[in-house]
């Protein structure tokens, strides 16, 4: 369709929208347009906030996080590996998103204290990319030298993962697995494996079906959103803390609004709320 | 499934199986790198029929734009080359800012309705009292997991922390039931494999 | 202009898919469906840099005679010979790609399912370990709906299933919904930092 015939278009179906939407916006996604605006707006002034140097609340302690040196240090002391794991997903998944500053946390102590990373992936894309943070970090920690462009790597895009990882643990046995990102039905099996070659384990997800798993089989896990506050708290830099802040005053929101919601339910038989989803 | 078919499908079933056996055997190991390197040509293949080949053809027709996605695509492979690296970066931060874009645009209208799911009707109406119970129970076991997530809140609060309390234990019962609803599912799959062996392959069931 | 240009990408690529998806003539002019489109198109092209890598890997393994080098053969020959059949004949019955496909990658995926079972059982025992309350009410948990779901249930007491049910309706349901909207929260947050250009460890060193 040419550019003139889709504007026609436009002007036409926009001779039957509501006034509300003014011809600008999709009828039946308005809604959530409105929620991301106003927590992109709530986010925007704690970042001005941040920025301007206000005091920032801090980040209650991660436990998980925390953990990330200390299962590092038992590595080195062992001379035995780091495994670390970014989950199934691609780069348009938010937990494999929210795992980049994780990395780059981990790379660098390993960098530092001239522990072996490795680092196999199952996407190409997100390969890439990690390839690259993992790289940077060598060369931020003064050790170019030392990362081993073999140690980071695509492994397979399927469960092809799954064997390759149960081969590659048994052989080389890390003492530290860190498992970060978006997991399916292998989550079991990669924390299994950690747990049968003796690794100290750090499971983060907020793939549901999959956090039990974690819970239960790890040293140390995540729980959804914690995995993605844990870049916030692991730089501890003021402009991602407020970005935390923002987070918890929508949440705080979204608690009132639940309460009022329920309360008006039970008054009036229904909510508004319903329509304001749909508009 | 022809007759060899199922044979090559039994015997890598069971070539498969010997990793509980001995963690690091040949057999296992055969098996497994053979099926990272043809479920990758696989993934492979089947992309190039299902978007590469009919992008090759919206070319033909004229659609000249495609070559953007296809450029953006094949700048990531500049990685391994020096002086043009920084085509990489920008390959990587197109597939980052898509996926960003695309959390915002599409997951809004699944947030909203949850957050419409979680009203619930406290009193009144013609709901039986077992029910209304058992609704209070959803009510605050749900306020009391979110507040579990506030991440900036100070604990030492003792209504903060009470619910932070009561919502880790809520969050940990629901995680035990859901692993305990996961076990027996998982156990039927293993029963379709060993159907699979003396039904389909030995015809013994 | 190193570090504003890969930024600028990944906003403008962000932004895209949100004025294709929210505002109304984006829609009508198709803009998603042709963003969309790309997207696929640049994946697909970008996938095989895969092959570069397990390539390169496993030809240093070979290069350098490291354990399991013949392995390492074997599964560069499995993927290019294969590869080769793929791309000439295509995923239609009755080609390379189908009798493979159906007499050892689907074989091999479901019997890789089926052995979570396996790792299942070992898990439990593991979690038997109850290091802490917390942990002790999730293998209880776990234990009671796997008794629920079995015929022993109805042999104590016609209200295990019925209880088990309650459980996953009510609390753990309730959990669930505020793991989901933390977890979309966190999202959000996540993607405006990648978009504002505030999260940038994707472009690396030209992060700092």
């Amino acid at each position: 369709m040419s550019l003139s015939a889709s504007l026609q278009a436009w002007l036409a179906a926009g001779k039957g929208a509501t006034a509300a939407h003014l011809w600008l916006f999709q009828p039946g996604a308005t809604g959530s347009l409105v929620a991301v605006l106003l927590f992109g707006i709530v986010v925007y002034v704690m970042i001005q906030r941040a920025r301007a140097g206000a005091p920032m609340r801090q980040i209650h302690p991660l436990p998980g996080i925390d953990a990330i040196d200390e299962a590092i240090g038992r590595a080195t002391e062992m001379g035995r590996p780091v495994f670390y794991s970014s989950g199934d997903t691609g780069v348009t998944d938010p937990m494999t998103i929210a795992h980049y500053p994780i990395l780059a946390h981990v790379a660098r102590r390993c960098a530092r204290y001239d522990t072996r990373l490795l680092q196999p992936n199952e996407d190409p894309v997100v390969y890439t990319v990690n390839d690259s943070i993992v790289r940077e970090a060598y060369l931020e920690a003064g050790r170019p030298e030392a990362f081993n462009p073999d140690d980071v790597w695509f492994m397979n895009n399927s469960s092809g993962y799954i064997t390759g990882v149960w081969d590659l643990m048994q052989k080389q046995r890390p003492a530290a697995s860190i498992l970060y990102g978006d997991f399916y039905y292998d989550a079991i099996m990669l924390v299994e494996m950690g747990g049968l070659v003796g690794a100290v384990q750090i499971g983060a997800t907020a793939q549901i079906p999959e956090l039990p798993f974690f819970v239960a089989g790890c040293d140390y896990a995540l729980i959804a959103e914690e995995m993605y506050a844990a870049s916030a708290y692991i730089g501890h830099e003021p402009v991602l803390t407020g970005t935390v802040v923002a987070e918890d005053l929508y949440k705080f929101a979204m608690f009132v609004l639940i309460v009022v919601g329920a309360v008006w339910l039970s008054i009036v038989g229904s909510t508004p709320f319903s329509s304001f989803v749909h508009f | 499934m022809t007759g060899a078919q199922a044979t090559v499908a039994a015997l890598s079933t069971i070539g498969l199986w010997t990793w509980l056996y001995d963690r690091e055997n040949v057999v296992f190991e055969v098996v497994q790198n053979l099926y990272i390197g043809l479920t990758f040509a696989y993934g492979i293949a089947l992309q190039y029929a299902d978007y590469l080949r009919p992008a090759l053809q919206r070319l033909q027709h004229g659609q000249w734009t495609i070559l953007l996605a296809i450029a953006l695509g094949l700048m990531l492979y500049c990685r391994y080359f020096k002086p043009v690296e920084f085509l990489g970066r920008w390959s990587v931060s197109y597939f980052v800012g898509y996926g960003a874009g695309y959390v915002l645009a599409f997951t809004p209208a699944v947030f909203l309705g949850q957050v419409n799911g979680s009203f619930t009707r406290l009193w009144g109406g013609a709901t039986p009292a077992g029910t209304l119970a058992s609704d209070w129970v959803f009510f605050l076991a749900l306020l009391a997991a979110l507040i579990y997530f506030f991440f900036t809140i100070s604990r030492r609060n003792p209504v903060v922390g009470a619910g932070v309390g009561v919502g880790r234990y809520v969050i940990m019962l629901a995680l035990g039931a859901l692993f305990g609803s996961t076990v027996l599912f998982r156990y039927s799959l293993l029963f379709g494999r060993v159907y699979f062996i003396f039904h389909t392959w030995l015809h013994v069931v | 202009m190193k570090k504003e240009i890969p930024l600028a990408i990944t906003g403008l690529s962000g932004l895209m898919v949100i004025v294709g998806e929210y505002l109304r003539f984006a829609q009508n002019l198709g803009w998603l469906t042709t963003f969309n489109t790309w997207f696929q198109v640049a994946t697909t092209v970008a996938f095989p840099i895969g092959l570069v890598s397990l390539t390169l890997v496993h030809g240093h393994n070979i290069q350098r005679k490291r354990a399991d080098w013949g392995l390492s053969i074997l599964m560069l020959a499995a993927t290019y010979v294969y590869l080769a059949f793929d791309l000439v004949s295509g995923p239609a019955n009755g080609t390379v790609m189908s009798w493979v496909y159906t007499a050892y990658i689907s074989p091999v995926a479901a019997t890789l399912y089926a052995m979570t079972s396996f790792l299942i059982t070992s898990a439990t025992f593991r979690t038997f370990r109850c290091r802490n309350r917390e942990a002790t009410l999730l293998v209880v948990a776990a234990l009671f709906i796997v008794v629920a779901q079995s015929p022993l249930a109805g042999l104590i007491s016609h209200y295990w299933g019925a209880t088990a049910t309650w459980i996953i309706n009510y609390p753990s349901n309730a959990a669930f919904r505020a793991i989901t909207l933390g977890a979309y929260l966190g999202a959000f947050a996540t993607a405006i930092r990648i978009l504002l250009g505030i999260e940038r460890a994707h472009i690396g060193s030209l992060a700092k």
